[in-house]
């Protein structure tokens, strides 16, 4: 019996390899123990809507109608690819199609990373253990939100320039797809760059100068094609200012997703980073010029930028090898015994992929069922998170209180999503992105500096969605100047005494 | 031959000196910002006035009669010995001067181990951007200068390693950081035993154990000197009670650097590992100990950044010096060697920086008025320290219970003899968790503020004028604004009135 399913083993070549059945475990795990994890980020619901706009419209909305504080030249609406695929699979599958859509990303993203380790020789014993750290760094930013795309896009560009040139021919057109998916495509231009460079260094030849460089032709033919096709969207090369401003202004936000990281309560790359400092320290030889440049690019980056710490997370893969192969070496004995065990098992590098896919059909296609049926089992395993106000957001619906609002920075998208923008918002992460003064005033308000009330003043807001232990909401309840019209545990909306006299309705 | 004595200064004391010059001419408003200067020169006070050690408090309401050890003690009296001589000038023109012999000593050691060149960048571009982060008059720079002395003994561990004990006997009467004096000893021990692992190489134990006693033996005397201070092994469990969630949560030093803004703490980090990936196979086990255990430790507060980069220079000189850069042009040319050296004394550097030091302590006593002016200008207390304030509190107290922010009450306890009982000070570990947490509740307006204010009968308030908490109250026909200046506001609870009224 097992000598007769060896054979047909050995016939057909679709057992996956480790990578793809990584994959495909981690992307199952992932939707059904961790699956509502992945919608409790308010901006996921902006993202919704947008998306859903574009369908229905296909053009791109106007986000002067979804907030009070914009004008309509504030906001572009970058990575309207990832937005037209979140509507797309909220529009057919509900939540669950969302769920389904991100936790597939986070599957093929480990996927393709198990995959840069069987590159680099890295053998499953250890590129396990690997993975699964990677997975821990990555964890509390896994939500379901078009960065993921970029994360995924960066690490096949980076596979691809770890694969000697063999598939290098494709980098356009990803670049051409990441541009149209996240604002984070500048991650594919730079590890470019410095393969580039430190191919160049490496072989520096002084004596033969330009045919070091020379030797790159390749590369730099296609980096120009890479810069090339950037212009393949909506806003054509101007997205390129679009992006570095955008950058920038996120930054300058208070928002902890874009402040550097608290390596305080941060354990897992404090421990990450203590590890990977000793294990430099072990090595027997320096790192390759291309290594040490990404090395200093991925620490520049996650340093400075909490939600940059995955660009660690794949690019120093190559340098966990380096500090991994005394061990590697010492598993070696073992593995080879485990493989003549084996005897010549084949396992296909594409079958944990399609099958990937194909269980991603079936739970859209269960999720599309679930949605039209009456018992909407499968949806009912991804609510909207119950971080969101949902209970005084019925009271809202049912009062609609006149004028403007003022909301906390994180409900402003679930706002926009439940009210399908007929209630502007005063802020949300991500169409106030670029937009300073609101955010500082925002903050101002927030933190109760002096004039608070009179920037609510500015902007005619009557009413106030707040969590109910938020200092602001004690401190206008005793400036006798708000009243507390609606309260619960989470949430209180606040409503002038006296409204101001231009008051809009939030239906209009 | 004919014998000349060498007195030029050799490249650290010169750096030494340097460094002094230049902080006292731009850090002096740096290195009082923080209020706790205050409070240990008057508890210093308080120990040569009553000649007996601090062992309850005696300036709270809150923690009233607490057991307190004051375990900086000996700290606290030199500091209010030089306050008494010639005021805050004084005090942190000599914990100047002990800064810059950190950094002559610093640069002498790097210097043993590599070349001038590659300790002074070591020196110039890690350790003092990173001290820095924590330059401040207060006693961690006793643990700053007596760390480094400690790293010097233990790389030269030659028969000077035997002062190491009577080092942290002294130390562990002047400041908690004693620890890290364990610590290097440790790492030390750990790398010895490592780069000579018993077993390989035909070394036995016995063997190891005879090679390495002198320093197995200073480490344990080590461990029994650090008890030699009147509260024993207190300073073990004062570092763990301030790093509770809530204290490195709130408390600016003990937060993680925020690498975003302090760009230059980020490059120094980036700098670290980088060194550490071209300086593979080279290192030895005591640097691959120490350095990633002193930078998980740079990782989690601020104020360990300092202590980090001051303790791998070392290394970060050495790994400097090595490197060789295969760029595809050459950017230095071999210096020439031949001719007679330049003949340069360690000890002249240090010596012309106690002149200066011991020139300026003159002009702070005996105060001439143009030196006055400058001592003001270069030596003040921040701004948001009201003499005003003062003034009115010193006519009458406007009331029993206060509750005041938390830097005033240190300025409190300076300023006022004797004080107004306050809510809280500096001193956040005598105050522990709870009192700690109350503060920052009513702080920041936080659910609980009315009942906190309200268990501890709060009548009166002092905190900066544009502080929510001022407004908040104002707001209230309960309190009434007594006092108000640009900084500052104190309000009054009504008599007979609750806070919630």
């Amino acid at each position: 019996m097992i000598d007769s399913l060896t054979i047909a083993l050995k016939r057909k070549s679709w057992v996956p390899m480790p990578s793809g059945m990584f994959g495909l475990c981690l992307m199952l795990i992932f939707l059904f123990t961790q699956g509502s994890k992945l919608l409790v980020d308010g901006n996921t619901y902006t993202h919704l809507f947008i998306g859903q706009w574009i369908i229905e419209h296909l053009d791109f909305p106007n986000t002067s109608l979804l907030s009070h504080t914009l004008t309509e030249s504030t906001v572009t609406i970058q990575g309207w690819g990832a937005d037209v695929l979140m509507g797309l699979a909220y529009r057919h599958c509900g939540l669950a199609g969302v769920a389904i859509l991100y936790s597939l990303l986070i599957g093929l993203l480990f996927m393709v990373l198990f995959r840069v380790l069987e590159t680099l020789d890295i053998g499953p014993w250890i590129a396990i253990p690997m993975m699964t750290g990677t997975l821990l760094l990555l964890y509390p930013m896994l939500v379901a939100q078009p960065y993921v795309f970029s994360w995924l896009l960066g690490s096949l560009t980076f596979l691809v320039l770890c694969t000697n040139r063999r598939y290098l021919w494709t980098l356009p057109l990803i670049m051409l797809c990441w541009v149209n998916l996240h604002d984070g495509f500048a991650l594919g231009i730079a590890l470019q760059l410095i393969f580039i460079i430190g191919r160049i260094l490496e072989k520096w030849d002084t004596t033969h100068r330009f045919d070091t460089i020379w030797n790159q032709k390749r590369e730099l033919v296609i980096l120009f094609l890479s810069l090339a096709v950037i212009g393949g969207n909506p806003y054509g090369y101007g997205i390129l200012q679009i992006s570095f401003d955008s950058s920038l202004a996120s930054l300058a936000l208070n928002d902890p997703a874009w402040k550097s990281p608290n390596l305080s309560t941060f354990l897992v790359f404090r421990l990450y980073l203590a590890i990977l400092l000793f294990g430099l320290l072990l090595r027997k030889t320096s790192l390759r010029w291309t290594h040490l440049l990404l090395l200093l690019f991925s620490l520049e980056a996650a340093l400075s930028c909490r939600s940059h710490v995955f660009v660690v997370a794949i690019v120093l893969l190559p340098i966990w090898r380096d500090i991994l192969e005394p061990l590697q070496n010492r598993l070696s004995k073992f593995t080879e015994r485990l493989k003549r065990g084996a005897g010549d098992l084949r396992l296909s590098a594409w079958s944990g992929l399609l099958f990937t896919l194909c269980l991603t059909l079936l739970l859209l296609i269960s999720a599309r069922v679930s949605l039209r049926g009456e018992e909407q089992l499968l949806q009912s395993f991804f609510p909207v998170s119950r971080h969101f106000p949902q209970q005084a957001w019925s009271y809202i619906m049912e009062q609609r209180p006149p004028g403007q609002i003022f909301n906390e920075y994180n409900w402003g998208a679930y706002l926009v999503y439940q009210s399908h923008g007929t209630v502007p918002v005063f802020i949300d992460g991500l169409l106030h992105r670029n937009a300073d003064k609101v955010n500082q005033d925002y903050h101002k308000i927030v933190g109760l500096k002096a004039g608070c009330e009179d920037i609510l003043d500015e902007y005619d807001v009557n009413w106030i969605l707040f969590p109910t232990q938020a200092p602001l909401v004690r401190y206008l309840l005793v400036s006798g100047e708000w009243h507390s019209a609606y309260q619960d545990n989470q949430a209180t909306v606040l409503q002038r005494i006296t409204p101001l006299d231009s008051p809009a309705s939030p239906s209009s | 031959m004919k014998f000349r004595p060498a007195f030029l200064p050799d490249p650290a004391g010169l750096y030494g000196l340097i460094t002094f010059l230049f902080l006292v001419r731009f850090a002096g408003p740096k290195a009082l910002v923080d209020g706790d200067t205050l409070w240990h020169i008057k508890i210093g006070q308080t120990i040569i006035e009553t000649g007996k050690l601090v062992s309850t408090d005696g300036y709270s309401h809150t923690a009233a009669g607490k057991e307190w050890l004051a375990h900086e003690w000996l700290s606290e009296v030199v500091m209010a010995a030089f306050y008494n001589l010639g005021g805050l000038p004084v005090v942190t023109i000599s914990f100047f001067l002990l800064v810059s012999l950190t950094f002559n000593y610093l640069y002498f050691t790097a210097q043993k181990e590599s070349g001038a060149w590659s300790s002074f960048t070591a020196v110039s571009l890690a350790v003092a951007p990173m001290a820095l982060t924590h330059l401040l008059a207060r006693p961690h720079i006793f643990t700053w200068f007596l760390g480094a002395v400690t790293l010097h003994l233990l790389i030269c561990n030659d028969k000077k390693l035997w002062i190491l004990p009577l080092l942290i006997a002294l130390w562990s009467n002047l400041h908690g950081g004693v620890l890290l004096g364990l610590l290097l000893q440790g790492g030390f021990i750990a790398g010895k035993l490592l780069n000579n692992w018993p077993g390989m190489q035909g070394h036995s134990w016995l063997a190891w154990l005879q090679n390495e006693r002198r320093i197995l033996i200073v480490m344990t005397t080590s461990i029994v000197a650090m008890g030699f201070n009147p509260f024993g092994y207190y300073p073990f469990s004062f570092n763990e009670a301030v790093s509770a969630d809530i204290f490195s949560q709130t408390i600016g030093e003990w937060k993680p650097a925020d690498f975003q803004s302090m760009w230059y703490v980020r490059a120094w980090f980036i700098w670290i590992f980088i060194m550490a990936a071209y300086h593979a196979g080279r290192t030895d086990w005591t640097w691959r100990l120490l350095v990633p255990a002193l930078m998980w430790q740079a990782m989690i507060h601020v104020r360990h950044i300092s202590i980090a980069a001051m303790f791998v220079v070392p290394w970060l000189a050495q790994t400097l010096h090595r490197v060789r850069v295969p760029l595809p042009f050459s950017i230095m040319k071999k210096a020439d060697s031949s001719g007679e050296q330049l003949r340069l004394s360690c000890w002249t550097g240090p010596l012309l920086t106690f002149l200066v030091y011991l020139f300026l302590v003159g002009a702070c006593i005996i105060a001439p008025p143009s030196w006055q002016n400058f001592a003001e200008d270069r030596f003040p207390l921040p701004d948001n320290f009201s003499q005003k304030a003062i003034n009115f509190i010193a006519e009458e107290t406007p009331g029993k219970k206060l509750f005041n922010e938390y830097s005033w009450g240190d300025y409190l306890i300076y300023a006022l003899d004797p004080p107004p009982p306050i809510f809280i000070d500096g001193r956040a570990d005598m105050y522990g968790e709870t009192i700690f947490n109350d503060y920052v509740t009513v702080s920041m307006l936080r659910e609980g503020t009315d009942a906190v204010l309200e268990q501890y009968d709060i009548d009166w308030v002092l905190f900066p004028k544009d502080h929510p908490l001022v407004r908040f109250l104002g707001n209230r026909p309960s309190w009434r604004t007594v006092f108000t200046d640009e900084t500052t506001a104190i309000l009054v609870l009504n008599k007979g009135q609750k806070t919630d009224d």
